[in-house]
This record gives C-alpha cells, sequence and structure tokens, in this order.
C-alpha cells in the first residue's frame, strides 16, 4: 500500500503553535518579572523615606529628650520593620521562582542594607527611649546549603505572630556575600554555623527550638506580655 | 533541580506539540468514516472465540455473534476453548448443533492468546476472519459496516468502535470514559496510519494477510498488539470504523483493572523493543517517527513527570508544611491569618498558571471532542464520571508505569 505521506505542513503549523503557546507563557512571565520588580521597588522607596523620618524623629526625641514620643516610633519602627521583612521573604520567594535574574539579586542586596539600617537605628532608639522591645538577627541560608534554616524561619515568624512589636526580627542571608557588610557583621557577632541566632547580644549558634527561643524572649523583657504564660523560664 | 525543570518543560513542549497535531488531524479529517463501496455479495466470513475461564460471558458472547446480520451460511463460527479449568468447554460444546465448530485445546504454561487464535485460523475457510474475545458483545450490524472498507486492496484489518461495558463501579466508570476518549485517538492515528493495537474485540482481519504476515505470536503478551506492528511493518493498512461498534467487559476492581494494565503495558514495551528498527524510521511514515516513539516516549513523559510533580508540588511542600507545623504547635488560625493578610496578587505566578490552565483546556477540549465524536453526553451518566476520570487517570498510568518498571527491573513473570 502507499501510506498516508508524512505531512510536512501539519507537523510544522503544530511546532508554530507549541512554539507561540510557550512564548506566550514566557511573555507573561516576563512581565509580571517586570511588575514585580515595580511593586518591590516601590516599597524599597517608601521604607527608605520612612526611614529616614524615623532617624529625624528620634535625632529630635534624643537632642531635646522629648520622650513622650517614644510610643510613637516605636510602633512606627514595628511596623517598618514587619513591612520588610515581609519584602525579603518575597524577593526570597521571587528568586526561588525565577532564578538567576541580576535585579532581584540587586534588590536583595538593597534590601539586605535596609535590614542593616532599620537594627542599627532600633538599637538606637532603644537606648534614647528605654523600650522594652528585643531586636533579633537571624542569620539564615538557601534550604540547600541549610537543612534547618526553612524550619528555623517558621519558628521565628509564629513567635513574632505571638510577641508582635516586642520583638523585632532582621533575618539576613549569610550566604549573600555580594554585600560585604553581612560578611562584616557575621564576622562580628562570630557566626561560624548556620542558622544562628542573636538574641539582643546572646548567640544561639544552631537551630533552637520555639520554647527555648520564646522562653529568653519572656526572660529578657521587663514587662512580660500574656503569651508568655505558654513558656517556661529557662 | 535545573534537570527536573529541563525535564518538565521537555515533557510539556512534547505533550503539547503532540496534542496539538492529533487535534489538527481532527480538524483536517474529522472522524467520521469515509464512504465505501458496497461489497457486491457476501464474503465468507470466519468469527473465531479464543476463550480461557471465560464461563461468565462465553454464552453471551457466541449468542452476539449468532445474531449477526449475515447470511448464516456465509458465517463460519469457530469457539476455541484453551484448556479452561471453569465450564467454559462445556458451554461452549452447547452450541455446536447450532453450527458452531468447538475447539478444546490443550494450555501449556508458556501459551498465550496466540495459541488459541492460531489454533482457531487453521480450521478457518473465510476470506475473512473476526477474532472476538470471550468477553465482547459485536452490534449486529457491524460485519456491514466493517467489510465494505476492504474494497480497498491494502487493507489488512478493520478495528470496530469499543465501548465499556457498565458503570457499576469506579473503576468501570473511569475505563467508560476513557474508552471513549481512546476512539477519538484511535480513529486519528488511523487517519495517518498509525494504528498500534488491532484489539481482540472483533477486529476483522484478511485473512490472506494474516497468513503472509505469520499469523499471531502463539507467546506474546499482547498478541493484538504485535499483530498491529507486523501489519504496519508490511506497510499494510488497518482501519479504525466509527459506526461499527462492539461492547466489552472491563476490570472491575483497582487490582484487576491494574493487572490488566500491566501486562499491556509491559506487552507494549516489549513489543516495541522486537521493533527498535521501526522507532524514527520514516519509512513507516508517521509510524516510525511519530507513534513509535510515543509508545515510549508517553511511558517515559508519565513517570518522569508525575514522579516530579508529585514530588515536588505536593508531597515535599506538605511535608514541609507538617514539619513546620510541628516545630512550632501547630498554630493553625494565626497562619491563615497571616497568609490572608499577607496575600498579594504579585505572590501568583501567572506564567505557571497559564501553562497549566493550558494543558487542562487542551486535556478538556479533546475529551469534550471525544464525546461529541461518540454521539455521548458527557453527563449522560452523572456529572461525577468525566470528573473521576480527569483527575484520577493520569494518576493511574502513572502508578501501573511504576509497576511495569520494577517488574522489568526485577523481572517478574507474567500469567495470561
Amino acid at each position: 500500500m502507499v501510506r498516508v505521506p508524512i505531512n510536512k505542513k501539519r507537523h510544522l503549523i503544530a511546532l508554530l503553535l507549541t512554539l507561540s503557546i510557550f512564548v506566550i507563557g514566557f511573555l507573561i512571565g516576563y512581565s509580571l518579572q517586570g511588575e514585580r520588580i515595580n511593586y518591590i521597588q516601590l516599597i524599597g522607596k517608601e521604607q527608605r523615606l520612612e526611614f529616614d523620618s524615623l532617624q529625624l524623629q528620634s535625632l529630635y526625641v534624643s537632642s531635646l529628650l522629648q520622650e513622650e514620643n517614644c510610643a510613637a516610633i516605636g510602633k512606627a519602627l514595628e511596623r517598618n520593620v514587619d513591612t520588610l521583612e515581609k519584602t525579603r521573604a518575597r524577593i526570597e520567594s521571587f528568586i526561588k521562582d525565577n532564578k538567576g535574574i541580576e535585579e532581584y539579586d540587586l534588590l536583595k542586596r538593597e534590601y539586605t542594607l535596609e535590614q542593616l539600617r532599620y537594627w542599627f537605628l532600633a538599637r538606637e532608639t532603644k537606648t534614647i527611649c528605654k523600650q522594652d522591645a528585643l531586636s533579633v538577627l537571624y542569620f539564615y541560608a538557601s534550604e540547600d546549603v541549610c537543612d534547618d534554616c526553612r524550619t528555623q524561619g517558621s519558628i521565628l515568624t509564629n513567635l513574632k505572630n505571638q510577641f508582635h512589636d516586642k520583638v523585632l526580627v532582621f533575618a539576613l542571608d549569610a550566604s549573600f556575600l555580594q554585600e560585604p557588610l553581612v560578611a562584616l557583621v557575621k564576622e562580628s557577632f562570630n557566626v561560624t554555623s548556620l542558622p544562628t541566632i542573636i538574641i539582643e547580644n546572646e548567640p544561639f549558634p544552631s537551630f533552637t527550638s520555639q520554647d527555648t527561643l520564646g522562653a529568653t524572649f519572656c526572660s529578657l523583657l521587663r514587662t512580660q506580655p500574656e503569651i508568655c504564660e505558654n513558656y517556661d523560664e529557662v | 533541580m535545573e534537570l527536573s525543570l529541563f525535564i518538565i518543560w521537555g515533557a510539556y513542549f512534547i505533550g503539547l506539540y503532540f496534542t496539538l497535531f492529533w487535534l489538527l488531524v481532527f480538524l483536517d479529517k474529522g472522524a467520521q468514516d469515509s464512504p465505501q463501496k458496497v461489497l457486491p455479495n457476501h464474503p465468507l466470513v470466519t468469527v473465531i472465540i479464543p476463550a480461557y475461564n471465560e464461563a461468565e460471558s462465553i454464552a453471551k458472547t457466541i449468542e452476539s455473534v449468532l445474531h449477526l446480520h449475515y447470511p448464516r451460511d456465509r458465517l463460519q463460527i469457530i469457539a476455541v476453548d484453551h484448556g479452561s479449568t471453569d465450564n467454559t468447554g462445556y458451554l461452549m460444546d452447547a452450541y455446536a448443533p447450532r453450527g458452531v465448530i468447538v475447539l478444546h485445546i490443550q494450555r501449556t504454561s508458556r501459551d498465550r492468546k496466540g495459541v488459541a487464535v492460531n489454533a482457531g485460523l487453521s480450521h478457518a475457510r473465510g476470506s475473512f476472519v473476526a477474532c472476538l474475545d470471550a468477553d465482547s458483545y459485536i452490534e449486529p450490524d457491524a460485519l456491514h459496516k466493517m467489510l465494505p472498507h476492504f474494497a480497498n486492496p491494502a487493507v489488512a484489518a478493520v478495528v470496530p468502535r469499543m465501548f465499556a461495558l457498565g458503570t457499576s463501579t469506579l473503576m468501570k466508570k473511569i475505563q467508560w470514559v476513557e474508552y471513549i476518549v481512546t476512539f477519538l485517538y484511535k480513529k486519528l492515528m488511523a487517519h495517518v496510519d498509525c494504528l498500534h493495537v488491532t484489539p481482540g474485540p472483533f477486529t476483522v482481519y484478511r485473512k490472506s494477510f494474516l497468513n503472509k504476515v505469520g499469523n499471531f505470536d502463539p507467546y506474546n503478551l499482547v498478541e493484538d498488539m504485535d499483530m498491529a506492528l507486523r501489519l504496519q511493518r508490511h506497510q499494510l493498512k488497518i482501519i479504525q470504523t466509527h459506526d461499527a461498534i462492539v461492547t466489552t467487559e472491563t476490570p472491575t476492581t483497582w487490582i484487576e483493572f491494574y493487572r490488566q494494565r500491566n501486562r499491556w503495558y509491559k506487552g507494549g514495551f516489549y513489543n516495541v523493543l522486537k521493533n527498535k528498527d521501526m522507532l524514527f524510521n520514516s519509512k513507516y511514515g508517521e509510524f516510525g517517527l511519530l507513534q513509535m516513539p510515543m509508545m515510549i516516549g508517553s511511558a517515559l513523559l508519565s513517570l518522569t513527570v508525575f514522579t516530579i510533580i508529585y514530588y515536588q508540588q505536593i508531597f515535599q511542600p506538605l511535608y514541609h508544611k507538617l514539619l513546620d507545623w510541628y516545630y512550632t504547635g501547630f498554630p493553625f488560625t494565626l497562619s491563615l491569618t497571616t497568609f490572608l493578610q499577607n496575600l498579594h496578587y504579585l505572590d501568583v505566578n501567572y506564567s505557571r498558571l497559564f501553562f497549566i490552565y493550558f494543558v487542562v483546556v487542551i486535556g478538556l477540549v479533546f475529551i469534550i471532542t471525544a464525546f461529541r465524536v461518540g454521539n455521548i453526553r458527557l453527563f449522560s451518566k452523572g456529572i461525577r464520571i468525566p470528573v473521576y476520570y480527569f483527575a484520577l487517570y493520569p494518576l493511574l498510568i502513572f502508578i501501573i508505569w511504576c509497576g511495569v518498571v520494577k517488574d522489568l527491573l526485577f523481572g517478574r513473570k507474567q500469567t495470561w
């Protein structure tokens, strides 16, 4: 018999259709990336302004000794650190979604600096205002380098949800060496293993359970929030 | 990670390409039978019914043949009892007075169905031979619909449209949909000479061609696939009809289904290996270029893609979530409220969503088209049945392939 001959045109159309589906899909991805970068840059801009404002406020308070404004500063600080942390988590998940996009790395660097800037400010305002809040530095790395970091991160997020403005968490990717400041801070706190958590100046150099961390928070706070009933003293 | 991403994209590309290719064939040629010249007279047709322990259905099968609208004197019916241990042979003997030739043959452990069919063939006088599995029932007008296709001298086999019988169990429900979808697929394959199976339920062969390719392989796991491959090798034509209908019993339980498919897929794998010179061989047209690679490819795709997707998208995230919840004392309400508060429209990966959505849509288009082609309302047996099929079928195929790979690696023996 004569076989039905191979219809090259049909194969070509199928190929073109498949390719166009791919192109459409990737174009959607591309425009999504643009949107995401714009969004994060916008938040970044806001954070920068907020930071300048807060820095001035704390300068104002310290030079004019107007401690009645401390509460407002504390609230604003907490809110900003919270936004910062959420944006950081968002950047991390975006990076996970699309690896090797340079813009994300730049944004990550910006946000790392922002974290550190806020961390300094938090320590500064704490001395000025004698606030009853803890600043927590959390050194982490991506899952393929640090097995426990994901769980440790969830524990800190959960604790943050429990302690609200009593605890400020600053998360730093310890393997992010594009930013030299990270290495510097790591060295000054003598961070050699991951995850490492530093509560005020006290280091916890390995995976630390929720109970230990919660109890530490409670012991370091002057007035204990309600949640401390759930944590035994260490 | 990078490798799994590469595999997923590759599988997506190939899968999409093939689906679009078949939809293009459909747009080009439709799924109806092309009008045929009527055969001038009634050629002698032999119907062979091989059976091994089919006491439950054998009588109904023979009755369906006796009820064919075809001159009784132009029809030779041969029932072959292949060493049944139940009363199949006894039930067959009851039809001897009505002109059914009954053969009782011994069965050795190596024997497959091909032995029984060949035994029948040695007694066949018809220029056309129909094989009918003893768990299938042929509609009365089938031969009238099928024989005219043999007016084309290159046609070696004509395949009827198969329906799965009954929807009593979940497994049967899924197969009911499956057979309807498969029909469209087969019809499209036949348009470009790509049919790779001439199923046991009432495929009609031109006997001279059967003899030419050496009759059935007595030891093949899936003798009907082996036969189709041999016809393809000899550049002979296989027709899939739309109008001739055969109904067949399907496995009732999951384990029966697993055993049946395990045999089909494993046999299919061996048969492709046996004919590996046809792979990517343009001498065999689209069959060599498209169908043979796809028979191996679909297995690989099913295995790798589902392993990756089930692991990365379902198992791993679930495990992580549970682990994290365990370490944080299961803060369900707290996690839910924070999750809702943090929800942002940019967190959704729209690109991935589009790719998933497109596959789902094109899959649905194929299923709906299959039902339209079959003149069956999609929800005629309830809304849930097609949903079960859509949700469970890919998973079932994956599990069966896992079993086949396991058997191939550890060399499990196969029984009929």
